[in-house]
């Protein structure tokens, strides 16, 4: 017997979703040599093919060299790219913005610190008591904060990666702060990244990871369960 | 072999201002294309080539007549003993010679200016015509041949001298001393001595009036902000990937330990 399905992801966000998978590891394995001198065998490994054929009088520093300019290409390249590719996301997504599910709904008379207690209370369910929650829409409460971060973050990353390409146009003290802003960035979505993964492969998302690699669906049956706060608005 | 070796030391109560030095420098970088090969005569004579004046002279006046103190603050690299510039280039372009000297090398820059934002100087200039960075090389190539440096050489009054460290320290305190007998001000030889921890000591010194320290471009505390940012996050990533790690571990350990009671454990 078929169970009834319901949709949690759209056709649109699933596709994002895997393409941006693989720009952020375009952007993490190009960025890393430029951010320390830990990850140049990464910049040694992209610039020995292309040194291959090259005058032998060439050093391992040639080498590096070469790597370093490669991954800014591809950096910048994996930039404009993602640029491109998020304008439909944006166009679509942004008319329905209400509907993402990351905007807190408070019910009718209730405090933003009651919303917390029981946001913060679901995601102690799910986590650290392996139930079900009580109250949760889409997303937990944290992964609202997480996704306006992440929005916040990115935004910063993309307005800073602009100054940092066409530096000569800005103020060298401008340059200076957005390559601080760019760094910081980076740390926190790397951060970022790792919880996300780790999150998305417990089996308390399970569902939820198989839809956004899937047909962005969900037995009914477990959706009511995992999100009764979606089925109740 | 310590990597301050030689020394260049610019005298500001000497300098008659004639900016000799500044004329020297950039007729010797063309020159040195010429002698590598890199740029032919008439490229190197003709071409304004702004990136290859590596010095540069920022005057001002002070004061009010009949007391004015006319200003002639040197701009050009100081070679740090712990250059910044070096340590944040992902190209390993940046080197500190035995010399002292702070090199680029153009062949390995690839214009990612980085270097600029380092430098607690506001030194390097980036070129958009050639995409690299450049700046003073201290004349390396000279002081190893034994020759003094361009600006050194040039200086008719001798207020710029170069030589090795210790010649240069003693000469720079031996002037300081008498200025400040004569002048009865406090003069200071910036970078003789270690200017703080971040830059540590100079390998281009200034003898200047303590007092008019900022008009000679000589901050007290020089710093990189983006050099500590980044020396700081770079700590934090690791300090947060680590935390990360230990938390992930955690948590999947008291998952094994309870996903028998927990329903996420039977769900397909």
């Amino acid at each position: 017997m078929s169970e009834k399905r319901v949709q949690l992801f759209t056709s649109m966000q699933v596709w994002y979703h895997k393409h941006i998978i693989h720009f952020m590891m375009f952007f993490i394995i190009t960025g890393l040599p430029l951010v320390s001198d830990y990850f140049s065998w990464i910049a040694y490994m992209v610039g020995i093919p292309f040194s291959l054929g090259a005058a032998s009088s060439l050093t391992s520093s040639d080498v590096l060299a070469t790597g370093v300019q490669i991954c800014r290409i591809i950096h910048r390249i994996s930039a404009v790219l993602w640029l491109l590719i998020s304008i439909p996301f944006i166009l679509t997504m942004l008319p329905k913005i209400a509907k993402w599910g990351i905007t807190p709904k408070l019910r009718k008379g209730q405090g933003v610190i009651s919303y917390i207690k029981e946001g913060l209370g679901d995601n102690k369910r799910i986590y650290i008591d392996w139930q079900y929650p009580k109250y949760m829409g889409k997303y937990s409460f944290l992964q609202m904060v997480a996704a306006w971060a992440v929005i916040i973050v990115c935004i910063a990353m993309i307005a800073s990666g602009i100054v940092l390409w066409f530096r000569p146009s800005f103020t060298i003290e401008t340059a200076a702060f957005m390559r601080a802003v760019h760094f910081i960035g980076f740390v926190i979505i790397g951060l970022f990244l790792i919880f996300h993964i780790y999150f998305a492969i417990l089996p308390a998302n399970r569902a939820g990871y198989k839809a956004m690699f899937g047909d962005g669906t969900d037995s009914e049956e477990h959706a009511r369960k995992k999100h009764p706060g979606l089925f109740n608005q | 072999m310590s990597n301050q070796a030689m020394a260049v030391c610019y005298d500001s109560q000497s300098c008659i201002k004639c900016y000799s030095c500044v004329v020297s420098c950039s007729v010797e970088n063309r020159t040195r294309m010429q002698h590598n090969g890199s740029k032919d005569v008439m490229i190197s004579s003709n071409e304004p080539l702004k990136h290859y004046n590596y010095l540069t002279v920022k005057t001002s006046q002070q004061g009010v007549f009949p007391n004015v103190k006319s200003i002639a603050a040197l701009k050009h690299c100081f070679h740090c003993e712990n250059p910044k510039c070096m340590d944040i280039c992902p190209t390993n372009a940046i080197t500190k010679e035995e010399t002292g000297a702070v090199l680029i090398s153009e062949r390995l820059c690839v214009g990612c200016q980085s270097c600029i934002d380092a430098c607690p100087y506001d030194v390097p200039v980036f070129s958009k015509e050639t995409g690299k960075t450049y700046k003073c090389v201290l004349c390396n190539d000279r002081l190893q041949a034994g020759l003094k440096t361009a600006c050194s050489d040039a200086c008719p009054s001798v207020a710029i001298f170069s030589g090795t460290r210790e010649e240069v320290i003693a000469e720079s305190k031996k002037r300081a001393e008498h200025y400040s007998k004569v002048f009865g001000k406090e003069f200071i030889v910036y970078g003789a001595d270690k200017v703080n921890n971040h830059v540590g000591t100079l390998a281009y010194m200034t003898i200047a009036p303590k007092e008019d320290r900022d008009a000679y471009l000589l901050p007290e505390n020089p710093v990189s902000k983006t050099s500590i940012t980044r020396d700081v996050m770079k700590v934090a990533g690791i300090a947060g990937v680590a935390a990360v790690g230990v938390g992930i571990a955690a948590h999947a350990r008291h998952w094994v330990k309870n996903k028998e009671n927990s329903p996420y454990n039977h769900h397909d």
